[in-house]
């Protein structure tokens, strides 16, 4: 009896011993599986994901303001040098800008007067959503950003976001209270584009560096460096015509285009909510109106 | 405030679930400032593997502190929270967790120095295979830059996280009455 005992206790040392050694193969193992099955299927991982930052947003709104204030203070020491070449540019800025404004208005009253001429429908117009970044998670492979609204706020998957400048990126999570921006500098970005004065269609893929490519130009496209790239409204899912950036390479790389917006020194968007349709977004299918 | 210790399983199940509960508490808020660019030019994007150092410390100082079940849930955690392909941290950390208290042995009499080499060594060879695995998932050598900075920034802030490191991994394990276990 004593033997069986020692017998039944060596057993279950020798068990709970290999369960321990195997411990992490297996998690290994299962991290991998998991790693599988979300490049098979993204949907049940993004929906947790989305669970996640919902509840962790707003721990990261809080944690992320001394975190603001510690690097605008560093972005505001600059030496007096800086500050003056600075102050001459922007008065150099301002002097064309104001030729630019008498150009703007001569140019709107033309529009307005041939639009009434032709009676155009005119395009729904663009709500926006004002938002705080609270957090920039992405780090070396994932160019993304948090922010503190979702679709509570009327922010849903696929809507445009912009600083002042131009498109930054678009929604790809939105939660009920927070929604995560895929940044158009990251690899996975994709978005329909066009030369603003050529109207030549291209789409504008991230490299996960400051610089975007144009990928998918006609042949014979005539491009040159200082062209600017503005989205063109193909596929439905963002507005057309919101500025991103100018080509500032054509060269062995492809066309390389900077986005008018210093990315890493944004703090405040604009998500833009356009009325589309609801079936354009995946995941977001709605059964079609009965007539 | 301190724990009371409890004698019975009430006491090592309260032991069990401070030192778990505690460890997770402090690498949960190590994970949140991970997602926080660091301040100054050019810094961006550069993200210091503050997970990893814990991890990493803890598991030769303290292997009582924490599990590879733990391990492996603040991986998914910081997966689900960075937009990483889910998994790839939870691998990476339980992968640190389990190469780290092979050589548990070796490194506890070293000196500091040793550690610090132990911890560069485990950074850049972590920072290589993450980069691997990102560039198979996305049919495409991923660019590398950011990565490179992540891992040096990660080495140089290990001096000055290590000491904090040192004294909660002490804390928890005195105040659970674990340690060393």
């Amino acid at each position: 009896m004593t033997r069986r005992s020692r017998k039944d206790t060596f057993q279950a040392v020798t068990l709970r011993s290999l369960a321990i050694r195997l411990t992490p193969a297996v998690l290994i193992l299962f991290s991998l599986t998991l790693m599988i099955f979300y490049k098979l299927d993204s949907l049940p991982i993004e929906r947790a994901r989305v669970t996640v930052t919902d509840f962790m947003a707003p721990v990261l709104d809080a944690v992320s303001r001394p975190f603001a204030a510690v690097t605008n203070s560093f972005d505001g020491v600059r030496t007096m040098r800086e500050l003056k070449a600075e102050n001459i540019r922007l008065r150099e800025d301002n002097a064309k800008l104001e030729k630019w404004y008498e150009a703007a208005l001569k140019l709107q009253a033309e529009n307005q007067s041939f639009r009434e001429l032709l009676n155009v429908k005119a395009d729904p117009a663009l709500v926006f959503v004002t938002a705080r970044i609270i957090s920039d998670p992405g780090g070396a492979f994932v160019k993304s950003v948090l922010l503190p609204v979702g679709t509570g706020d009327n922010v849903h998957k696929g809507n445009a976001v912009m600083s002042g400048h131009g498109l930054i990126g678009r929604v790809v999570e939105a939660g009920s209270q927070s929604a995560r921006v895929l940044l158009v500098t990251d690899l996975n970005s994709r978005i329909p584009v066009m030369v603003q004065n050529t109207r030549t269609r291209a789409i504008l893929a991230g490299r996960n560096t400051d610089l975007l490519r144009l990928e998918r130009l006609p042949i014979d496209s005539g491009l040159s460096v200082g062209q600017r790239i503005v989205t063109s409204g193909d596929g439905g899912q963002l507005p057309p015509d919101i500025p991103i950036g100018t080509i500032v390479d054509i060269g062995p790389q492809g066309v390389l285009v900077r986005p008018l917006t210093a990315i890493e020194k944004v703090t405040y968007v604009q998500v833009i909510n356009t009325s589309m349709d609801p079936a354009l977004i995946s995941g977001e299918l709605t059964a079609a109106p009965a007539h | 405030m301190p724990l009371q210790i409890q004698d019975g399983w009430k006491g090592i199940l309260l032991s069990v679930a401070a030192r778990f509960g505690l460890t997770f508490l402090v690498i949960f808020v190590l994970l949140i400032v991970s997602t926080f660019p660091l301040p100054g030019p050019h810094l961006a994007e550069v993200r210091p593997a503050f997970v990893l150092m814990a991890v990493y410390y803890w598991t030769i100082l303290f292997p009582g502190t924490f599990s590879y079940f733990l391990t492996f849930g603040l991986g998914i955690a910081l997966d689900l929270l960075t937009g990483f392909p889910l998994g790839m941290n939870a691998a990476s950390l339980v992968l640190v967790h389990w190469l780290t208290f092979r050589q548990r042995k070796f490194m506890l009499g070293q000196p500091f120095g040793v550690l610090w080499a132990g911890l560069a060594f485990v950074a850049v060879s972590i920072g290589t295979l993450q980069w691997l695995v990102f560039s198979l998932v996305n049919s495409q050598a991923v660019a590398v830059r950011s990565q490179v900075m992540s891992v040096v920034v990660t080495c140089a802030l290990f001096p000055v996280v290590a000491p904090a490191l040192s004294a909660f991994g002490r804390w928890v394990a005195v105040r659970s009455s674990l340690a060393g276990r």
